[in-house]
């Protein structure tokens, strides 16, 4: 069941061929398109499919988020999203877990980019209300090479910078299995 | 009235709340502010509408207390669910107002208040949006080429927010979480189609009433106890557990000295009105 506030962090890392030569290649990226988001470090992907419909689809928070990306960006980080104009469609759903969708990131630029994505999910908790709001996000990360390792994280929103920034130091976190469960 | 004079009424509101004239109090800023997108003054413009959102928290409160004293129990539910987003706004765009105008004690009651509700589930839609516009400048909005107006920011003293004009409902569902918490599930009376409030309010009920004055502190402590099998002498032994294990009761509770129910402590900050040796409720 996808839709219940969670307390525990449920976090996994998976190997993934979807890096950014597979999103810039999608049915529905044209080639002018192509070339503008070859620039960026950081790509803002949809979900092709919601409950047997076929997307793409970006979630509510897209163009908020997309917002705060761009006016923060730092580093190298270079925002953007994988979508048209005319194709950009939003699912609103109906819990109110704080669900950023995906994003795929360079390697080099990671850790600012989980950085960044910390202070926005800070951002949107307003008061220490009784119950603290569940974050939903993946993360694809590309080394130069085009491998590419996908984390999912689902969980309180203050557990989000530890679990992600445990998982891009591997010098603390060499040992790690590639495959984790919390 | 003068924006001083506003602002000292919003900070006394602790002892005139019950004097104080609000749609007075509302004119007076929206005429401020009027004054000042004409003049120019956009700055000016963005703190009067950030008063006027104060003003509406304080009377969302206030107006919940009072229902909840009437026995206004859902009324009081979609009022505190406004007070909830209001301030939502407020403290996430001004982190600034969070210590005055009594913004803390209201951030901090409203989500106990709400806790105390018998409410756990709720109706929620899912939607596609296909198109958005923007308050401000009315354009479609472009994910690539953004207007520049962000939702929730204040321009000439209105907040930005988004227009929905493609909008499919994907369909609705029953969840505990909801985007939104107007959308109670009621019975309803076969007969008449009317709402039939089937909740029990005893714990709102039991606090409220003693409670003098809207701003009196208190606080409570939610825990569970074993409550004695005499006040449960009307399940049968094959029945489902009182405890709502889901188990029968002769395999559950009956095993103990007592049915495990939830038992709520409150503490009140000054002698509250009523019984004032009984501080504890037990449902
Ligand atoms: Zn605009
Ligand atoms: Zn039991």
């Amino acid at each position: 069941m996808d839709h219940v506030r969670k307390d525990s962090v449920e976090f996994s890392v998976s190997e993934t061929s979807e890096n950014f030569s597979y999103w810039l290649n999608r049915p529905y990226i044209g080639g002018e398109l192509r070339k503008e988001l070859e620039k960026s470090t950081l790509l803002v992907i949809p979900s092709e499919n919601f409950r047997g419909k076929d997307g793409p689809y970006f979630p509510n928070s897209t163009e908020d988020f997309l917002d705060f990306l761009r006016s923060n960006a730092r580093e190298g980080l270079v925002p953007d999203i994988c979508i048209d104009d005319s194709q950009f469609k939003i699912i609103a759903l109906h819990h109110d877990l704080i669900v950023l969708g995906g994003i795929v990131v360079t390697a080099i630029v990671a850790p600012v980019a989980a950085d960044l994505i910390g202070e926005y999910i800070k951002k949107k908790i307003w008061s220490d209300k009784a119950e603290e709001p569940t974050v939903k996000f993946n993360m694809t990360v590309v080394e130069t090479d085009g491998k590419a390792k996908m984390m999912s994280y689902e969980g309180p929103a203050s557990a989000f910078r530890k679990t992600i920034g445990a998982q891009l130091n591997p010098k603390i976190h060499s040992d790690k299995p590639s495959l984790e469960k919390k | 009235m003068t924006f001083d004079d506003v602002k000292t009424l919003l900070g006394e509101v602790r002892i005139n709340y019950s004097i104080r004239k609000s749609p007075e109090i509302s004119s007076a800023l929206a005429a401020l502010k009027e004054r000042a997108v004409l003049d120019g003054e956009d700055d000016a413009a963005e703190e009067l509408c950030c008063h006027e959102q104060i003003l509406t928290i304080q009377e969302c409160y206030l107006k919940a207390f009072a229902q909840m004293k009437t026995g206004e129990y859902y009324e009081a539910w979609c009022v505190l669910e406004k007070a909830e987003n209001t301030l939502s706004w407020l403290l996430t765009n001004y982190p600034k107002y969070a210590g005055c105008f009594e913004l803390r004690f209201i951030c901090a009651t409203v989500p106990r208040l709400q806790s105390l509700f018998p409410y756990k589930y709720f109706i929620s839609p899912e939607f596609l949006i296909r198109t958005k516009r923007c308050s401000i400048c009315e354009k479609n909005i472009s994910i690539r080429n953004p207007c520049g107006h962000r939702v929730g920011g204040v321009y000439k003293g209105k907040i930005c927010h988004r227009e929905v004009s493609d909008i499919e409902v994907l369909g609705t569902a029953i969840v505990a979480n909801p985007s939104q918490k107007y959308s109670v599930v009621f019975l309803s009376d076969p007969a008449t189609k009317e709402r039939k409030d089937q909740y029990n309010y005893s714990v709102v009920q039991y606090l409220i009433s003693r409670l003098a004055e809207p701003f009196d502190g208190w606080s409570h402590e939610v825990t569970k106890r074993r409550h004695p099998h005499s006040r449960y002498s009307f399940v049968g032994r094959n029945e489902k557990c009182p405890c709502e294990s889901g188990m029968k009761y002769k395999k559950c509770c009956l095993l103990t000295d007592g049915v495990l129910r939830p038992h709520i402590q409150f503490t009140f900050q000054k002698k509250p009105l009523l019984a004032a040796e009984a501080v504890e409720y037990s449902e």
